[in-house]
């Protein structure tokens, strides 16, 4: 599904130049749930913002369906991320403003599609993640449980062949870091989702099929 | 999306609250100096009625005792007419006139007046000799001038403008037809309709329209002396002539004191006193909203990086540049609509108060579009750069902007 090779990502200021990923060759496979881990600022978000095609890479190519997408243009991109690429961040990134099929919506908002038929999948995603009945409420109403649920609602909206997850527990204490993992879990087995998920946590990485580590932009297994 | 965007405006009204007031000022700046515009323009290219090139104008001052009694009037009519004479015989002269008052002149006499059934008529009155009317050219729609065999008349004849006829007999043709001055009709003789003329704007380009009325002046009566003239010379007469001309007066009347001016100067001086504080209220104007778009620039350039994370994950979502360019400009025009929509709620109490009642409803139509649409260019051009920078940023960095 996901093809990096010989990927490098170097960042550059006037004076210094960092080496944020090395040499990275890596597959994902359809269907695969695989946990990237690794001490902070070896380059576990950098991979998954090459993933995600957030970023490009300074060297190398990434490939997504065995498609080279370097030489993507923008809108090329962006239509990737929103037809087959979802998100769930650490800190959820609702927008506070709106409700939460609201916040659902956003990706929709970017196919063509009638309003009835985003609020239908809006809500079904919803319900998916066992929060229909918070739809007219806002971020600031709901604990970080609710709100990484609201996210992930948010993310398999679209229905993505990926799910991107960085750090999708970080922010939450066990209890709702098991609820959020089952739901990743469930999505993974029973949609068939890939899901590809960084973390710092032992025990969640155990859960699942494959982890993949990092140290100094570098992999090492 | 037009929906999702206006879910954003209305949910974010309190932060949005400071560019809704900047707008709503501008909206009312904007409104007032284009109804001034407006009207202004309107009155410019509304037909003057006469032709101020070519004619000279002369003020004189008689002696304090000129005017006291019948024959010292009938005096002093009479030598205003040698003087009338003696200047047509000067070479570049074509006509000569007395009257009350010529073009440019800031003194007016008016009457008003309730018609038998009730209507309130009220209308400038001019008085002067016949050739007056020929002297500046006043441009006849019907009927005719005034002649010397008036003055034998029982009845007073009386030319009218346009608004005024219409003002007193409708769509009829008011040739012929008496004035009805309701109950001060026995103020003096019937006054006749005997022309009407397209207008006669004594104030110049940039003077409200309104209802004039001529009324003949006899020299050869005992009536209160006109003291100004109005003389039509020959085109091309140069201003040296001005000399030629004093000298002439002077030496017809050595102790009455004349001014005399050309009308072309005279209205120089009238265009720059009414554009003065126009120029001056434009200039305020735009300097006024400029400030606005600065601080309109200034706000969204603000609203734009606190949004940077949203324009992160929007991105992350699968929007284009162009999607986010279009957000947010989006967005800002329909902050900018609730800005407009309480300008127009307080645009709309004007008339409603009678303030400002000299603005017809064709200007304050125009002036409302003219803003309206001034305010959405304005604040489309001072969101272009917040949005373009909006669409420039790189969702990966974005969405780690704190």
């Amino acid at each position: 599904m996901i093809q990096l090779r010989a990927v490098e990502k170097v960042y550059r200021t006037d004076r210094i130049e960092t080496i944020a990923l090395s040499n990275v060759n890596l597959e994902i496979r359809s269907g695969e749930f695989v946990s990237i881990m690794g001490p902070s600022g070896c380059g576990k978000s950098t991979l998954l913002n090459l993933m995600g095609l957030l970023d490009v890479p300074s060297e190398g190519t990434v490939s997504l369906a065995g498609e080279s997408v370097v030489s993507y243009s923008d809108r090329q991109l962006s239509r990737l991320r929103n037809r087959r690429l979802g998100f769930v961040f650490q800190t959820f990134h609702l927008i506070a403003d709106l409700s939460v099929v609201d916040n659902v919506e956003i990706p929709l908002l970017y196919r063509r599609m009638s309003g009835s038929e985003r609020r239908r999948l809006a809500l079904a995603a919803l319900e998916r993640v066992g929060l229909s009945s918070r739809v007219h409420h806002f971020p600031a109403q709901l604990s970080g449980g609710q709100q990484q649920r609201v996210a992930i609602a948010r993310a398999i909206v679209g229905e993505p062949d990926v799910l991107l997850a960085d750090e999708p527990t970080g922010n939450l204490d066990s209890s709702m870091g098991d609820e959020v993992m089952a739901i990743l879990h469930d999505l993974n087995s029973s949609a068939g989702t890939t899901i590809v998920m960084v973390t710092h946590d032992e025990r969640l990485a155990g859960q699942t099929g494959r982890i993949l580590r990092l140290f100094d932009g570098r992999q090492v297994n | 999306m037009i929906r999702h965007m206006f879910k954003m405006v209305w949910n974010r009204k309190a932060s949005n609250a400071l560019i809704i007031l900047e707008i709503l000022v501008s909206f009312l700046v904007v409104f007032a100096v284009a109804a001034m515009a407006i009207f202004n323009w309107r009155n410019y290219h509304r037909p003057l009625g006469y032709e101020w090139e070519d004619v000279w104008h002369v003020r004189f001052r008689v002696g304090d005792t000129e005017f006291d009694d019948d024959e010292r009037r009938l005096a002093a009519n009479r030598r205003v007419e040698r003087i009338l004479r003696e200047l047509e015989t000067m070479d570049p002269v074509v006509q000569a006139s007395a009257g009350h008052f010529p073009p440019y002149t800031r003194s007016s006499s008016s009457r008003g007046w309730n018609t038998s059934d009730g209507r309130e008529i009220h209308t400038e009155i001019i008085l002067a000799t016949p050739e007056f009317l020929d002297v500046l050219g006043i441009k006849r729609v019907a009927g005719r001038g005034f002649e010397a065999a008036d003055a034998a008349l029982h009845w007073k004849p009386v030319v009218v403008n346009r608004s005024l006829a219409v003002d007193l007999f409708g769509a009829e043709d008011p040739i012929g037809r008496t004035i009805d001055f309701g109950s001060r009709d026995d103020d003096g003789p019937e006054t006749r309709v005997i022309g009407v003329i397209d207008d006669y704007r004594k104030e110049g380009e940039l003077a409200v329209p309104s209802n004039m009325m001529f009324e003949p002046f006899w020299l050869q009566m005992a009536q209160r002396p006109l003291t100004q003239l109005a003389i039509r010379l020959a085109p091309g007469t140069s201003a040296a002539f001005e000399e030629e001309l004093s000298e002439r007066l002077h030496a017809l009347a050595p102790e009455w004191s004349f001014n005399v001016r050309s009308l072309a100067s005279k209205r120089d001086a009238y265009l720059r006193l009414r554009l003065a504080p126009l120029f001056v209220a434009g200039v305020v104007a735009v300097f006024l909203i400029l400030m606005v778009a600065l601080g309109l620039v200034g706000v969204l350039w603000q609203n734009v990086t606190q949004r940077t994370l949203e324009v992160g994950l929007r991105r992350a979502k699968g929007a284009t540049r162009p999607n986010i360019h279009w957000q947010i400009l989006g967005e800002l025009m329909m902050i900018a609509s609730i800005g407009l929509t309480l300008g127009a709620l307080v645009v709309v109490q004007v008339p409603m108060m009678g303030w400002f009642s000299f603005l017809d409803s064709a200007t304050y139509g125009l002036a409302f579009v003219v803003s309206v649409v001034t305010i959405y260019l304005l604040a489309g051009a001072c969101g272009l750069y917040p949005s373009w920078l909006a669409a420039r940023v790189q969702p990966a960095e974005a969405l780690h902007y704190e």
